[in-house]
């Protein structure tokens, strides 16, 4: 009799749980209809910029430039939203996908609309680009960002398919179709073409910060090197306006749009269950991963440092 | 162990000698609803919980999909841990391990009480609290699981988690082969930044 009393007592517990959840919710609803008055739109760009929707499970969605391409959209054809902070957190991506964002942020922009960055730990590279094409950038001092540059990852793994014993014979339409196929080594007239393709793109990324952030393309060229900075060098060589954070940026858009006294803040994107749970140290603890993922992948492409390697190895 | 209630009680605070009565009695109608009941339950906290952080458009999404999911994993969870399990030499039924299974699921409506708690709490704690009430509930959920294992098939422990962990060892050796031999196929590459 006890066992079912226990129960009974959990059963009701779990009743009135789900009584003040539903109550919970409705709060919730009502709370976000408080205001009509001029919004600034926050826009986050998190993780490896890449192309088309993502990755979508569940629980949450990943990656893909489609959805901040939405994102923009749905800032665009509100007009309550008078200016947009981007809030990037990301080490770069494709340049496709930075590309296709940062052309949307130059329509956003033309429609009479702020746009202002916020760079978070990271913002380099493809991140860069996406800043670039903002109407002020706003960094910690510590921010990572910078690497402006283009790079064409190459494995060759020619040498473990020998050992494993795979030999993989291809019928080609063309002499470059396979390029960059992992089980063989490039050929000089493939490294050309490569090299051309990502020359191009460089030059259309210093086009971007040249026009963006009104230098001298010379003078972008300078920079442009691929190192990285940090939110202070950055600051002193013109390629970020003002050092703050996500506040101090959110504070410059509303000055920028001319908003008056303290402005409704309108979040864009979903956090997921998982993300309200585990998300904060998960995300950070990511992006320092793929940051750190994609360093040594350049490491990696460029071989190991001279200094690391021993004397007898070393090309003279 | 007369009746349902008997049998719930007995799972959350006496799990070893539940999962053995309820592997003997085979009774399916009752695992059935003890297992819609832990699946419905959660679910209506999450529906709010969805609501709240405004993804009310993919609630008919996410809501469908977990149901169907989790059904799934329920049916062939039970046939593929099953199978293992005879491997291994076990002697207990399919249909026992399918209704333990069901039972081992009914610690997940506690998630509730749990995240209204939670959502009291200040801000600061309110993730943590979250997060540690998802753990435990995922942890007991666990620990009946190997427990209904174990009772089914008189399994120890450590064989127990074996037939448990096995189908995800499969996977990730046959997703080492693919991932180290389908890069051959990835010729293409995009230009990074």
């Amino acid at each position: 009799m006890y066992k079912k009393s226990v129960i009974i007592v959990i059963g009701v517990v779990i009743a009135l749980s789900l009584i003040g959840l539903a109550f919970q919710g409705f709060g919730a609803k009502n709370k976000g209809k408080v205001s009509q008055a001029d919004k600034i739109a926050i826009i986050y760009v998190d993780g490896v910029i890449i192309g088309g929707r993502g990755q979508s499970s569940v629980l949450m969605e990943q990656g893909g430039t489609d959805q901040i391409i939405k994102q923009i959209h749905q800032a665009r054809d509100d007009g309550s939203v008078k200016a947009v902070v981007l809030r990037i957190n990301s080490p770069g991506g494709s340049a496709a996908a930075s590309q296709e964002v940062g052309e949307e942020l130059k329509k956003l922009r033309a429609q009479g609309k702020v746009v202002v960055t916020s760079m978070g730990d990271v913002a380099a590279s493809g991140g860069y680009w996406l800043a670039a094409c903002t109407d002020k950038i706003y960094a910690n001092p510590t921010t990572m960002t910078g690497s402006i540059g283009v790079y064409m990852p190459y494995a060759n793994w020619e040498e473990l398919y020998k050992k494993v014993g795979i030999y993989q014979e291809k019928i080609k339409s063309g002499p470059h179709k396979d390029i960059l196929s992992p089980e063989r080594q490039m050929t000089d007239e493939e490294r050309e073409i490569i090299q051309v393709m990502v020359d191009d793109i460089y030059n259309q990324f210093v086009d971007v910060v040249a026009q963006g952030r009104k230098m001298d393309k010379e003078q972008v060229k300078k920079l442009a090197d691929g190192r990285i900075y940090t939110g202070n060098q950055a600051k002193q060589l013109g390629l970020v306006d003002e050092l703050g954070n996500m506040y101090d940026a959110i504070d410059g858009a509303s000055q920028l749009a001319g908003i008056e006294g303290k402005p409704t803040i309108k979040e864009f994107g979903k956090t997921s269950p998982w993300n309200m749970l585990f998300g904060p140290s998960e995300k950070i603890s990511t992006l320092l991963e793929q940051f750190l993922l994609q360093k040594a992948s350049n490491q990696m492409n460029l071989g190991v440092p001279l200094e690391a390697t021993p004397e007898k190895w070393q090309v003279k | 162990m007369g009746n349902v209630f008997d049998a719930l009680y007995d799972v959350l605070f006496q799990p070893k000698i539940a999962m053995k009565m309820i592997a003997e009695q085979k009774n399916i109608s009752q695992g059935v609803i003890v297992f819609f009941l832990s699946l419905v339950i959660p679910l209506w906290a999450l529906y709010f919980g969805l609501q709240d952080v405004g993804m009310s458009a993919m609630v008919p999404f996410i809501i469908g999909f977990k149901i169907i999911s989790s059904m799934l994993m329920w049916f062939m969870g039970a046939a593929v841990w099953h199978l293992i399990a005879e491997f291994l030499g076990g002697r207990g039924t399919g249909l026992g391990l399918f209704i333990t299974l069901g039972f081992a699921q009914f610690p997940q409506i506690l998630i509730v009480p749990l995240w209204v708690i939670a959502a009291l709490l200040p801000a600061s704690l309110k993730s943590i609290m979250m997060a540690a009430a998802a753990l435990i509930i995922f942890a007991w959920t666990f620990f009946l699981t190997i427990t209904a294992i174990k009772e089914v098939y008189e399994f120890s422990t450590a064989k127990a988690m074996l037939v448990i962990i096995a189908p995800v060892l499969a996977i990730l050796v046959v997703g080492a082969i693919a991932f180290t031999f389908i890069g051959s196929a990835m010729t293409q590459m995009p230009m990074w930044l």
